[in-house]
């Protein structure tokens, strides 16, 4: 039975209740309460014995290199005491450039008179690679970093063609014989004819040919029998440039045909656009045909045009939708499983899934996702964010080169991602882990887990990667390329990238990076699993031209890492085209695609040389005159 | 048989039952009023927001919502037009940023918050800031819960209508959040974060003090978002496996819906 209370006693306990009930309200709202406060302090405490262990990493000593101070601690004491932009050598040499161009040209040019004031900040200089090789910020930018203007003309100058429907052609209709001394004297004559060299006809306007220097062209082939015929200067060396392993199975997918692959002079490439690669490299090709082959008569000449031009080509893009549009071979067309081929990173290691590599030891497992991480951060990273977003799509912003070189730096990505091969020796033992998402899941956040805390033991690495952009970019592409090597999956892969960084980010930090997150990697998840043509598609055939998506700044590495990871975790040689592959093995490219990173670096200190110089025809100047001198013109009378 | 009794659906808001989701169930529903930790005057919140001249008429767009004839449409009947709208104000806005240290709360949780607790709003999620477009006035409403709550700390939350840039970077000698157009400072004195710029970076006649920044210990009290040494994000397997079934539900089912089952 109930206690029998009077009402002036009821209403006490009432008001009693109601003012503890308050009183606890108010402690939850307004204070600690002693457990929480216990929680938060042991684990501070417990958080304070692994600090020895995060000093240990090579992204410490990355960090403590790039910022010159403790790498975790999270105050910056010199922070509006950096002495703004004369903190920077490059800038100092932009104000400089800036005033001489406008006293010359009597225009002002650059002026940091304008804008907000830069360098209040730490405007800290930011390693390479693993190279020993540290550039300034504004050497990453690909106006002023030739390798990364080579990189995107090395791709757009390029184009393959197949040459056995015409050497069908000239057999069946023309009656030619096609010998080993046939295919050597066109190929002799295709290296003239591709500097725009004339050869059929007498009064021609010819090109100097130090302009078109870097014009040249090379058979493809996977028959030994049809390379030993040939001249060895004229056709890409398979066995030499690849792993026995990988050189092997690349022939065997080749086979006999024999592809051409065309390298159209870069200059000619910029003064049209990447469209002008294939209209040049079929001309020229139809005419080293007619000359080699003595051909004459509109039919045959008209059919081995239609070849080169359609029929058998492989361009590097394709043409873009309307409101975007480009013509083909421009780098918003490139498919995404193109990319892993264009990459050579992983060129000299052994064919074996990637698994496999983690039985073997550590150091083999850890230089396989470096060297994913050199093939996306130095050429993924590059044509997605930097030249599609930043230069394509943008109109030149900064923005996207500075997500593109965080994929850039040394040390860091690599750090995480040999750890995690370190973990996945440990564990996996060589067996491929099944593309399903329940086991994946697990691993996955482990993954996600780690680099998010890496973040935020690493004060130092979130100001280096200073916009969500930036990280997403590392979480995608870390999320996608561990899930594709383990699983051999790029759909798994991707999918992996997407809850990296729309969910497993998003719901730690409530923050993602650029505002794309909504357009991307939620909607993209049933996109990207299903095949139907009007969903989806494979996922190599996926690119920034794939109109299911809105692409933003950080998601062009992840589906280079998930379509490249899914390739070396399959143990494949290529991703979607054997003959890609091998053109970009060419030792004869000026940007090194096995080691783009390397290049970048390079460039940063200007030491790299591209293509496409005009020296051979500009006045000797001072290079402030360039572009001045027309002034002098001015003054002839017609 | 008795009649079965309505169950009214108290809607979950956050999975999990730690510090961290405590504190987002909290801020994202709006049933449970913040705590007021300082106040602002509401000319300061004009002077900061610099879209009008403090004590200024605002300016309208269009005439008030009563003296307009407009066609019939049935939604203008059910929806209620907030001062802003019926007054006919222009639409203006804040951009707030946010810390990536310990913050109090963080461009996706204040959507979710602004989505909750207010009406007649546009917003944009970035990674460090947060634009929040409103009615004139009812942006100034809005505002002055912002700054007052608990949702702000005057070292780690700021307003920057423009170069927002600075939320990733390491924290000032005084704990403050970095911003390059320097449009507040740490006064010792008074021991308060105080503005000395509008959000647009325009010098103030007068500064606006905030209130003093929250304690190292306040910050990991009211920390929104988890963090390895004082709620690691890891082990909250409530809300991974949340995310987890999302994320496979909207990928097999996202053009399957009849796929959906228990087992997902």
């Amino acid at each position: 039975m109930g206690e029998e209370l009077s009402e002036e006693e009821r209403i006490k306990r009432f008001v009693e209740e109601r003012k503890k009930k308050a009183g606890e309200e108010r402690t939850k709202e307004s204070g600690m309460s002693a457990r929480e406060r216990d929680y938060t302090r042991e684990l501070y405490r417990a958080s304070q014995k692994f600090i020895d262990i995060e000093k240990g990493r090579d992204i410490y000593q990355t960090m403590k290199e790039i910022w010159g101070a403790e790498p975790l601690y999270e105050v910056d004491e010199k922070m509006y005491h950096r002495g703004g932009y004369r903190q920077s050598i490059r800038k100092k040499e932009f104000i400089d450039a800036g005033k001489q161009i406008a006293i010359k040209r009597g225009l002002p040019s650059y002026s940091r008179a304008v804008g907000l004031p830069v360098g209040q900040r730490m405007l800290e200089p930011m390693p390479v690679g693993k190279w020993g090789i540290t550039i300034e910020q504004d050497d990453s930018h690909h106006m002023n970093n030739t390798a990364i203007q080579q990189l995107n003309d090395d791709i757009k100058r390029t184009v393959i063609m197949n040459l056995d429907l015409a050497h069908r052609m000239l057999q069946v209709r023309v009656g030619k014989e096609v010998t080993p001394e046939t295919l050597n004297f066109y190929m002799e004559t295709l290296q003239h004819t591709m500097g725009a060299g004339a050869v059929a006809q007498e009064h021609m306007n010819e090109v100097n040919p130090y302009l078109v220097k870097d014009a040249w062209a090379k058979i493809i082939t996977g028959s030994d029998e049809i390379m030993d015929g040939l001249d060895q200067r004229y056709y890409i060396h398979i066995d030499e440039l690849f792993h026995p392993d990988r050189a092997k199975a690349l022939k065997e997918a080749i086979g006999d045909s024999i592809w051409v692959v065309f390298r159209v002079p870069t200059l000619a490439m910029r003064m049209g656009d990447g469209e002008c690669t294939g209209r040049w490299a079929a001309m020229q090709n139809t005419m080293a045909f007619i000359s080699a082959y003595q051909l004459s008569g509109e039919h045959v000449i008209s059919d081995l045009a239609y070849a080169f031009k359609h029929a058998r080509v492989i361009h590097m893009g394709d043409k873009l939708w309307g409101s975007r549009v480009r013509g083909r071979n421009e780098i918003g067309g490139i498919p995404d499983g193109f990319i892993p081929d264009i990459i050579q990173c992983e060129r000299d290691l052994p064919l074996m899934p990637y698994v496999e590599y983690m039985t073997q030891d550590d150091a083999a497992a850890s230089k396989a996702m470096t060297r994913m991480s050199e093939g996306i951060g130095g050429i993924a990273a590059m044509l997605d964010n930097t030249l599609w977003l930043g230069f394509y799509m943008s109109g030149g912003i900064g923005f996207s080169n500075t997500v593109a070189t965080s994929a850039l730096s040394g040390g860091a990505n690599e750090d995480v991602l040999s750890e995690f091969s370190n973990l996945g020796a440990k564990y996996l033992r060589g067996k491929l882990i099944p593309a399903k998402w329940d086991i994946m899941k697990v691993m996955l956040n482990m993954v996600a887990t780690y680099v998010i805390e890496t973040y935020e033991k690493f004060p130092t690495l979130a100001e280096l990667h200073w916009g969500g952009a930036h990280k997403t970019s590392i979480m995608g592409t870390v999320g996608a390329g561990v899930s594709a090597m383990l699983t051999g999956s790029s759909t798994m892969g991707l999918w992996a990238g997407n809850y990296t960084i729309a969910s497993a980010m998003k719901e730690g930090w409530l923050r993602t990076g650029w505002a794309g997150q909504e357009i991307q990697d939620h909607m993209g998840m049933p996109y990207l699993c299903s095949f139907r043509p009007e969903e989806g598609n494979l996922t190599e055939m996926h690119g920034e031209n794939y109109p299911m998506h809105s692409f933003s700044a950080g998601h062009g590495n992840q589906r280079a890492a998930a379509n490249y990871g899914a390739m070396m975790g399959r143990g494949s040689a290529w991703c979607l085209s054997p003959v890609v592959k091998v053109a970009f093995a060419d030792p004869h490219l000026a940007f090194d695609f096995r080691r783009p990173r390397y290049c970048i670096a390079k460039a940063g200190i200007k030491e790299f040389m591209p293509d496409g110089e005009r020296t051979a025809i500009t006045p000797a100047c001072d290079i402030l005159d360039r572009g001045i001198l027309k002034d002098t013109m001015k003054e002839i009378p017609f | 048989m008795a009649e079965k009794t309505k169950s009214e659906y108290v809607p979950n808001i956050y999975p999990g039952k730690d510090t961290v989701s405590a504190r987002r169930k909290k801020l994202w529903d709006k049933s449970r009023p913040l705590l007021k930790y300082r106040s602002i005057a509401e000319d300061d919140i004009t002077q900061l927001l610099s879209h009008r001249a403090v004590r200024s008429a605002y300016v309208s767009v269009h005439p008030p919502l009563e003296e307009l004839i407009e066609p019939y449409d049935p939604i203008k009947h059910i929806v209620v037009p907030t001062p802003g709208t019926r007054a006919g104000d222009r639409i203006r806005f804040i951009q707030m940023s946010d810390s990536f240290h310990l913050p109090s709360i963080a461009p996706f949780g204040r959507q979710r918050l602004y989505f909750s607790r207010f009406r007649g709003i546009d917003t944009v999620v970035y990674s460090g800031r947060e634009i929040l477009e409103m009615r004139e006035r009812d942006l100034e409403k809005a505002t002055k819960m912002l700054l007052e709550t608990e949702i702000f700390n005057p070292g780690r939350s700021a307003l920057k209508g423009i170069t927002v840039h600075g939320h990733s970077l390491r924290l000032d000698e005084n704990g403050l959040m970095f911003d390059a157009r320097r449009r507040y400072i740490y006064d010792k004195d008074s021991g308060e974060v105080v503005y000395i710029k509008d959000q647009m970076g325009n010098v103030l006649d007068v500064p606006v003090p905030v209130g003093p920044p929250l304690s190292e210990e306040d910050c990991k009290k009211l920390c929104l978002t988890y963090s390895w040494d004082t709620q690691p994000y890891k082990a909250r397997t409530e809300l991974f496996e949340m995310m987890s079934r999302s994320t496979k539900m909207r990928v097999m089912a996202g053009f399957n819906p009849e796929m959906i089952n228990e087992s997902m």
